[in-house]
């Protein structure tokens, strides 16, 4: 079991409200956004991360370190030993479980993950609302994401009207 | 909750003492665009756009997204349209174009067959006028049908189940003409950014010049352009321009000598015409070819000589037409044999649209091996068989278009009318 190797370059992540966490630069590069930022040189001491608050932030660095490649980095879990499928289906159910957040936590998290160019978070989180509004009537979408319907009525039947088919 | 491996080193933070909850409506357009694109089918992006306008707008306010979305999810193929031929001895029987849905497991494609009218019985509604309508064109959701003896043509879009039909040309269409006139087969021509209003567009020619006529949906009255001198046409043939099916793409109409050695464009903006010589690969009489659009609206030839598949692209220049270099030559021998029972005698290119050639089999003479259809994809060149058909002249795809409520000028619900 790996643990961490004195040498590696860490990296100062900090959030609006205040919060500092020292991640190793690895993780913190599954940000494509933070990865651009470590290249071109603007991360000499800390990063600030504006808008993602200290929780939401936290979660996110979560999310990375458990999905960074995982050769010799903090978290991975006997890499060398797992094979890669066992090791997929492991972070499928970890996955699960961590998106088990509530309503206003997805969202946040949304953000953060489209912010930092996080692909795999985003994908992840943004899952739920691509299933409601792949498999529900346009009711159902608006309730269970709380949108509000701000079309007059006969703006909602031309678009419904013109795209029968669609709302089948 | 995840909290079983440790996070990160640093000390658990703090949670802030209170939250802004942060629902979906307000999340910026770029991210709900990176959203949308995930989802799977053009039916459901329909749907979320009519969850409130803001999602609406995100979809519709940018024509970047349109193309990523159709990058991911291709238009999918509804059916094809085919020009039924008359019994030869009575050509003034009833003809009506025949549809034939595509078979694959696709939800949009089945939403849009079960919603639409692909039988067209809209039109035959109309007791008046007898039953004699070709198929001429099929572009963006709309086919151009076209009653000769009545001298109609009737916009038709199955899916709204919408028609109009009007006067195939104007009345003063060959005033001034010189020596021998003929009118070609009208064209829809329509734009992307703006779903409301299209064009047909038609060419005629008289001894040596041609004119186009043009007929706006702001006020459904033809205009005819000035007749305009082209080089190069035959010295001796009457009528020297072949007149088969629509070729048009991105924005430009051609149209081929009968000489097959030049071809004539028409800047559909613009309305310029500029003649240029074909390319040598193309100028065999016996070299049958159709012009359509790739991927991406770029301007592409398809031709079927023996069993190889030529394909050209247009290379841009600036605003104009571009000219024409082969991409590719495909020998179809092998995946020919792979996916029919036997080898036809020959291919052909029916129809090119959104990226896929259509090519139809001759067959010997036998009834019973009327020709297959085929598509071929002009991105892979992966050949799949479609279906069998007694005919396959005037062939025409339907493939479903981007719905005019995804597009940022939509009438009501244009950008900067949302309240």
């Amino acid at each position: 079991m790996a643990t961490r190797e004195a040498g590696k370059k860490m990296i100062m992540l900090k959030s609006p409200d205040g919060m500092e966490f020292e991640v190793e630069e690895a993780v913190a590069m599954e940000s494509q956004t933070i990865r651009k930022m470590i290249e071109d040189d603007c991360a000499d001491t800390a990063i600030l991360i504006p808008n993602i608050n200290s929780k939401i932030l936290s979660r996110v660095i979560e999310y990375c370190n458990k999905h960074v490649p995982t050769t010799g980095a903090t978290g991975a879990a006997a890499s060398d030993t797992v094979a890669p499928a066992a090791l997929a289906e492991d972070l499928k159910i970890w996955d699960a479980e961590f998106i088990k957040v509530n309503r206003a936590t997805r969202f946040n998290l949304i953000q953060a993950a489209s912010y930092l160019n996080i692909k795999g978070l985003l994908d992840l989180t943004s899952q739920t609302t691509i299933d409601t509004i792949s498999d529900n009537s346009l009711e159902e979408i608006r309730s269970f994401l709380s949108t509000k319907n701000d079309y007059l009525p006969e703006e909602e039947q031309t678009i419904r009207r013109e795209n029968q088919w669609a709302f089948q | 909750m995840a909290g079983d491996s440790s996070p990160t080193e640093s000390p658990p933070a703090k949670l802030p003492t209170a939250s802004n909850p942060t629902y979906i409506d307000r999340i910026d357009e770029d991210i709900l665009r990176e959203i949308f694109l995930l989802l799977p089918s053009l039916a459901a992006l329909v749907r979320a756009a009519c969850t409130c306008r803001a999602w609406r707008s995100a979809v519709a306010s940018a024509p970047a997204f349109r193309r990523r979305f159709r990058e991911v999810h291709r238009a999918p193929l509804i059916g094809l349209f085919f020009q039924v031929p008359p019994p030869s001895q009575t050509p003034n029987l009833p003809a009506f174009p025949a549809f034939f849905p595509a078979r694959r497991r696709d939800r949009d494609l089945v939403a849009a067959i079960r919603c639409g009218d692909f039988f067209l019985t809209s039109i035959q509604e109309r007791p008046d006028e007898s039953l004699c309508w070709d198929i001429i064109d099929s572009r963006h959701g709309y086919i151009l049908l076209m009653n000769w003896d009545e001298g109609l043509l009737c916009l038709f879009n199955p899916l709204l189940r919408w028609s109009k039909t009007f006067d195939l040309g104007p009345m003063d269409l060959f005033y001034g003409s010189k020596g021998a006139y003929a009118q070609l087969d009208p064209q829809l021509v329509y734009s992307d950014e703006n779903p409301m209003s299209f064009r047909v567009v038609m060419l005629c020619t008289d001894r040596s010049r041609v004119p186009a006529a043009v007929l706006s949906s702001e006020t459904w009255e033809w205009s005819v352009l000035p007749w305009v001198e082209v080089p190069a046409r035959p010295a001796k043939e009457k009528l020297w321009l072949q007149d088969e099916c629509s070729m048009q793409a991105n924005g430009f109409l051609y149209c081929v000598y009968t000489n097959q050695k030049f071809m004539i464009t028409l800047d559909a903006k613009t309305m310029e015409f500029s003649v240029a010589e074909l390319p040598q690969c193309l100028q065999n009489p016996r070299c049958h070819f159709v012009l359509g659009e790739a991927n991406h609206s770029r301007p592409c030839i398809v031709y079927a000589s023996d069993f190889s598949i030529g394909v050209l692209l247009c290379e841009p220049e600036g605003d104009n037409a571009g000219s024409w270099y082969l991409d590719k030559v495909f020998d179809m021998h092998a995946p020919l044999t792979q996916i029919l029972e036997a080898i036809p005698q020959e291919v052909n290119v029916v129809a090119i649209m959104d990226g896929f050639a259509y090519l139809a089999t001759v067959m010997d003479d036998e009834p019973q091996n009327s020709p297959w259809l085929l598509s071929l994809c002009l991105e892979t060149m992966e050949l799949v068989k479609l279906f069998r058909v007694a005919f396959d002249a005037g062939v025409h795809p339907y493939v479903l278009a981007w719905p005019s409520a995804l597009v940022g000028n939509y009438g009501a619900f244009a950008l900067g009318n949302s309240p």
